[in-house]
């Protein structure tokens, strides 16, 4: 059954505010942090309108987040995550049209291990 | 035809993974206008795919489908359903570390589909199983490639030297100490202590970055986070450690193209191949070269979104070539021309998107895709009938709620001839937009 709880969306929040840095970086968008969780995946630089485009842009945008992530922000993975897991975690939610970035940083949430985040 | 079938299709597929209250009673066929309200029950809530689906769940294997119902324009101007699909599944992905090489394949199937027969989507349905290897190189520098390491850490040397912050200067003293070995004559707990030095060292970089991002992301306003000690801090901190970036994959599809009743189709086999470039350093004449984002650069300056006339390095077309042996199953346009044998056939394309402006919760998008096919062995028919060799654009005006305007142009595979369709406030999405 669908989960109806929409994913948070907090400044306090390391993986949100990680998320949000990282795609503004990676020029997915040019937004403040506060209207970023509301972004749908189809508003992100990388929902090419050519599938093939997409899936690539989608690929190569993954490989940076997961790099981002761990080299400059210098976040571990959960236990029991690999990396592969955890690429494969943010490509399932970045397929999704009607994701948001929020429910984007749930899903980092959940793979990674921030420095800081409660 | 096609009405009864999707909705019992859909019936079967999404009934279980919907709430129970929205759920028909038993026995009862859904209509489309029940379906379409289904989808919008779900498509309100958060799509949170490690929720929706469990490994034991039996629609586990449909996790990768997006399905969207949409509402189409006939050539009377009526709203007719479709559906739009979109099927995207890798498996069997290989990296390999200390490198950056990987292999993967990937089935992927995707079109639009019109519950009229009488009105056809000029996206031809596709779907293809292809398997390839990658090369990928350049981002943010990845902690397995030693020998790019070094070359930073000579860098960082270099840069630290100068009137460097204190950040760069932690992170020069990281980066050195990134590609660490057992020296020679090394004593284990110097080895040890070595490594617990640079185990200290990330923490403190972790902690200043972390505490920097969680600042700048109570910006009020864009000024506001420009003016950020500690947002200019982070984008200068990136900047340093982020290089030109390539992708490139060549491999082996296999592929299936057909209309939307079947009644036309086709297979390919062949080779493909794909490549992708973003420019991500600074300073460098690079983004210049874009000249197909020259237009959407210069309409971000007239909407503000950019400062200046500034074209973007991460705005360069991804581009896909592929030779096929396409084998001929039905094809009304060739058999016309007298000539529907299998044939040997090249595609290239090319696509572009890019941000032309920001209206209050409105983005702005430009969308072009390109494709150019030619028959390398043509019978003097196919010559004659000029499906040898053609092209089709296509460019998008979109936002948030759809394509507002497009122009398509060209011809696509089982398509006779040229066709130029233009569509202004055309509503491509069938749901309401949400917001949060």
């Amino acid at each position: 059954m669908p989960d109806p709880t929409p994913a948070p969306w907090d400044k306090k929040s390391v993986p949100c505010a990680v998320t949000w840095f990282t795609l503004r970086r990676l020029r997915q968008h040019k937004r403040i942090f506060k209207t970023t969780g509301r972004l749908k995946m189809n508003q992100l630089l990388f929902w090419h309108s050519s599938k093939a485009a997409r899936d690539i842009a989608r690929d190569t945008l993954v490989d940076q987040l997961d790099a981002f992530f761990t080299e400059f922000f210098y976040a571990g993975y959960e236990p029991g995550v690999t990396r592969s897991n955890a690429k494969k975690a943010l490509d399932a939610t970045m397929k999704k049209e009607g994701a948001s970035v929020a429910d984007l940083a749930a899903t980092a949430d959940a793979q990674y291990d921030f420095f800081g985040e409660a | 035809m096609w009405k009864p079938i999707m909705s019992l299709a859909f019936a079967v597929l999404v009934t279980p993974a919907v709430a129970q209250d929205a759920a028909p009673a038993d026995g009862e066929a859904l209509s489309v206008a029940e379906l379409v309200t289904l989808l919008e029950g779900l498509e309100t809530k958060s799509p949170y795919p490690q929720r929706h689906w469990r490994a034991d769940d039996p629609w586990h294997i449909f996790k990768d489908l997006s399905m969207e119902f949409v509402q189409l324009n006939d050539r009377d101007g009526n709203s007719v359903p479709g559906l739009k699909y979109d099927y995207s599944r890798v498996f069997g992905k290989v990296e390999r570390e200390q490198t950056e090489w990987s292999s993967f394949m990937r089935l992927t199937s995707a079109g639009t589909i019109a519950f009229d027969g009488d009105v056809r989507p000029r996206d031809f349905l596709e779907s293809e199983l292809t398997w390839r290897v990658s090369f990928g190189r350049g981002g943010i520098t990845s902690p397995s490639d030693s020998a790019r390491i070094r070359g930073l850490r000579d860098a960082f040397r270099e840069h630290a030297d100068a009137d460097a912050d204190a950040d760069e200067k932690a992170a020069a003293e990281v980066n050195a100490m990134s590609y660490i070995e057992r020296r020679s004559g090394e004593s284990e707990a110097a080895f040890e202590a070595r490594k617990q030095a640079l185990s200290d060292k990330i923490a403190e970089l972790a902690k200043r970055r972390t505490e920097a991002v969680l600042a700048a992301a109570t910006a009020e306003s864009e000024a506001e986070l420009l003016r950020s000690d500690e947002y200019r801090m982070l984008s200068s901190a990136a900047e340093a450690v982020m290089e030109n970036q390539w992708h490139f994959d060549l491999g082996l599809h296999l592929g299936l193209e057909n209309d939307q009743d079947f009644s036309q189709r086709q297979y390919t086999f062949g080779l493909a191949s794909s490549l992708e470039f973003k420019a991500w350093e600074e300073q460098s004449w690079l983004p210049y070269a874009n000249v197909v984002d020259y237009p959407a650069a210069f309409l971000r300056m007239l909407t503000g979104r950019d400062e200046g006339f500034e074209p973007g390095g991460e705005h360069f077309p991804i581009l896909s070539f592929d030779i096929s042996q396409v084998a001929v199953d039905r094809n009304r346009a060739r058999a016309g021309a007298g000539d529907d044998d299998d044939f040997l056939r090249a595609h290239f394309e090319a696509s572009y998107r890019a941000p032309i402006g920001e209206i209050g919760e409105n983005l702005y998008y430009l969308d072009a895709g390109y494709h150019h096919y030619a028959d390398l062995d043509p019978s003097g028919a196919i010559e004659a009938a000029e499906l040898d060799d053609y092209d089709y654009f296509k460019v998008e005006l979109s936002t948030t709620e759809g394509v507002f305007a497009s122009i398509d142009v060209g011809q696509l595979p089982f398509e006779a001839r040229d066709t130029t369709v233009v569509s202004l406030g055309y509503r491509f999405a069938g749901r309401p937009s949400s917001t949060r």
